[in-house]
């Protein structure tokens, strides 16, 4: 029985308690420790350290545990003394361990319906089979998309905590004015969590400072990236992604895109390219499916066709200030491409493929997202008006049910043999 | 040089066999639940058609949704590629090409040299494809045939609001205990396909002139009431149903 099989049979006996103990990620954490990776492999250990580390503050109870969504700034949780916990990640998670479909049934049994995101039936369905850790607080920030405040709504019911919503205004007219709006708000919002949290000016100064460098580090892997051959795999790099969603800020953040650069400029220096028989660059647009599946072998084996980068692995903002903490968050939250009008994102979208000197464009439309979806059109005009083939292949990232092999399959190489010519 | 295509669809295979780019033979048998064992038997009926061997194929192509389980072709084309080449070698002003195949239906963009430039295919469903009309057709208890004929006397087709194949066909059964008239079901039926079809259409853009492929193309009453939405003629290739397989030994011949 493999470990994958081990998990599956536990949850459905319910014989889930170790999983929500500390001690069981503790241990783990231990025997991570002693984990000597090969060469090249050192970010995973730090990911996955990363990871148990959270799991095992959040459930020791400590310090107190922040709900969030995808695209709140991890540093704002940190720098508040909190633990941040973004669900929509522990569902991709789930996802790639192949437990999913445990979860996304658990949601409907809750009344879930399935055009709802599956990132949040998924994380939905955690919450009911109680196998996540439970909030002191839930924190919403109104980007990107209005199920997420309404998911962690339910959340802060289902665990009777406070429910905090941050407005994120649209940065459109008055860029400056949105800026100083949100910047008050969050001072606001610290001010108020300081009896529930622990703000105090040192943790900001690590914060941001750890922030700040491992973005150098990440400025420097995406320039890296430019190289052809493609020196990382883009389902790598769709996977790390929760690196920077969640762990900025951090010791771990730091490390682990200081050791990818390090990989990286090894690989570039060697001539180590993932794919050494690149024909194609692609540029992703949204996330990827997590559950096993062939598609990327598929595009990179079979077809040699490498992800070059991925709009969501950007660095669209600027370093965080120590002396004015909030007002450079709010500067990040707001420089975030994927909010505001759709307009941002072609534009980010255009520039990526020339920067990048992709062959096409592929935006994995995931069920149920309104956001990303929502720009589609936009999306694929502009870009045939710069004479960059666009593929919207539609898919699902949690829910497996939504992946057709055949037809995603035949999308996918009618797509590269339309680039072929 | 002799050339094969097969194209395992999901209802039929077909194969094309070509010398020197001139039709030789062909065939077309229903699928089934074994690929393989269909595109033996197609291919033997076409070399049998074609009056040669199978070791004179000099190389094959597959195509079609099947077309990763054929062992013995040389190389894997999508069906986008093998309808546009295969359209347009019969009609070089072929700029668009409308394929409604069982399975999926598509609308392809082709250039002035006959590169595929844009495409676009069905949403995961049924609706909008052959197996959608073959449901119906059963729900009837008429055949495919029947169906156009029948379609065509309608004056007053009533509206088949739902798109899920499945509760297409409660619908159908539902206005038949209604007593409506059979013609004016088929008819509706066969709109709601055009509707699909329509909307893809227009969506990746229409551009003179426009091919039509795939096995519903031998629907006179899909064909008519296509030509009418688009207000575009539609140019018929004399057996829409092997296009894709054309297009495939076409494409055999370029790559040997
Ligand atoms: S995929 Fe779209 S709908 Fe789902 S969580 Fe992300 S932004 Fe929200």
């Amino acid at each position: 029985m493999n470990i994958k099989e081990l998990i599956a049979r536990n949850l459905q006996n319910k014989g889930i308690k170790y999983f929500t103990r500390p001690s069981f990620y503790f241990l783990l954490k231990i025997l991570t420790a002693f984990w000597r990776p090969q060469k090249g492999r050192w970010p995973q250990k730090i990911s996955l350290s990363f990871y148990l580390d959270l799991l095992h503050r959040a459930y020791r109870k400590k310090q107190p545990v922040v709900w969030t969504n995808v695209y709140t700034p991890p540093e704002l949780i940190w720098a508040l003394g909190g633990i941040p916990f973004m669900p929509e990640i522990f569902a991709a998670v789930a996802a790639s361990l192949g437990l999913a479909p445990f979860f996304l049934k658990k949601a409907g049994e809750a009344w879930y319906s399935t055009d709802l995101c599956s990132f949040h039936r998924g994380a939905l369905g955690m919450m009911h089979s109680r196998l996540v850790p439970p909030p002191d607080l839930v924190l919403a920030t109104s980007q990107l998309c209005d199920g997420a405040v309404k998911f962690l709504e339910a959340a802060s019911a289902f665990y009777q905590c406070p429910f905090y919503l941050l407005h994120i205004p649209y940065p459109v007219t008055s860029p400056a004015k949105a800026q100083t709006w949100l910047a008050e708000e969050l001072t606001a919002l610290a001010r108020d969590l300081k009896p529930l949290l622990l703000v105090m000016p040192q943790t900001i100064n690590k914060v941001a400072n750890h922030s700040n460098q491992a973005r150098e580090h990440l400025l420097a892997v995406n320039q890296l990236r430019q190289q052809i051959p493609s020196p990382y795999r883009g389902s790598e790099a769709l996977s790390d992604v929760t690196m920077h969603l969640l762990a900025l800020g951090t010791t771990y953040g730091t490390a682990f895109y200081r050791h990818l650069e390090d990989n990286l400029s090894e690989r570039v220096k060697n001539k180590r390219p993932v794919l050494p028989q690149q024909k194609y660059r692609l540029l992703w647009l949204h996330f990827r499916p997590y559950y096993p599946n062939f598609l990327f072998d598929f595009l990179e084996k079979h077809h040699g066709a490498a992800v070059a980068f991925e709009e969501v692995n950007a660095v669209t903002w600027e370093k965080l200030s120590v002396d004015d903490f909030w007002f450079s968050l709010a500067a990040k939250i707001l420089a975030n491409p994927l909010w505001g009008p759709a307009e941002r994102r072609v534009v980010q979208a255009v520039s990526l493929a020339r920067l990048y000197q992709v062959h096409g464009v592929i935006h994995f439309a995931q069920g149920g997202c309104r956001q990303s979806n929502g720009s589609v059109f936009l999306l694929r005009e502009t870009l045939r008006r710069h004479k960059i083939p666009f593929l919207n292949l539609e898919g699902d990232c949690i829910d497996e049910r939504n992946f057709m092999a055949g037809q995603t399959m035949t999308r996918l190489e009618s797509f590269l043999e339309l680039l072929e010519g | 040089m002799i050339t094969a295509g097969i194209d395992v669809g999901s209802n039929t295979t077909k194969v094309v066999i070509l010398r020197d780019g001139e039709w030789l033979g062909d065939a077309l048998v229903l699928t089934g639940a074994d690929n393989r064992g269909s595109a033996e038997k197609a291919l033997a009926q076409a070399t049998k058609a074609a009056g040669i061997k199978r070791t004179d194929i000099a190389h094959c192509v597959a195509t079609g949704y099947g077309r990763i389980n054929i062992p013995f072709a040389d190389r894997k084309i999508t069906e986008i590629s093998c309808h546009g080449r295969g359209a347009y070698a019969v009609f070089p002003g072929t700029r668009t090409v409308i394929d409604i195949g069982g399975q999926d239906s598509k609308v392809i963009r082709i250039d002035a040299p006959g590169r595929v430039v844009d495409f676009i295919m069905n949403d995961k469903c049924a609706a909008g494809t052959g197996r959608f009309l073959e449901v119906m057709a059963r729900a009837l208890e008429i055949t495919l045939p029947e169906m156009a004929a029948i379609a065509s006397k309608s004056k007053n087709p009533v509206t088949i609001s739902n798109t899920c194949t499945v509760f297409a066909e409660s619908e159908v059964i539902s206005y038949l205990a209604q007593g409506l008239p059979k013609e004016d079901i088929i008819r509706g039926l066969h709109e709601a396909i055009v509707d699909r079809i329509e909307s893809m259409a227009l969506r990746l853009g229409v551009e003179q002139e426009v091919t039509m492929t795939g096995g519903v193309a031998l629907n006179k009453a899909i064909v008519a009431t296509l030509r009418k939405r688009l207000k575009q003629t539609l140019l018929l290739p004399p057996q829409p149903q092997l296009i894709g397989a054309y297009g495939a030994a076409l494409i055999a011949a370029n790559q040997a």
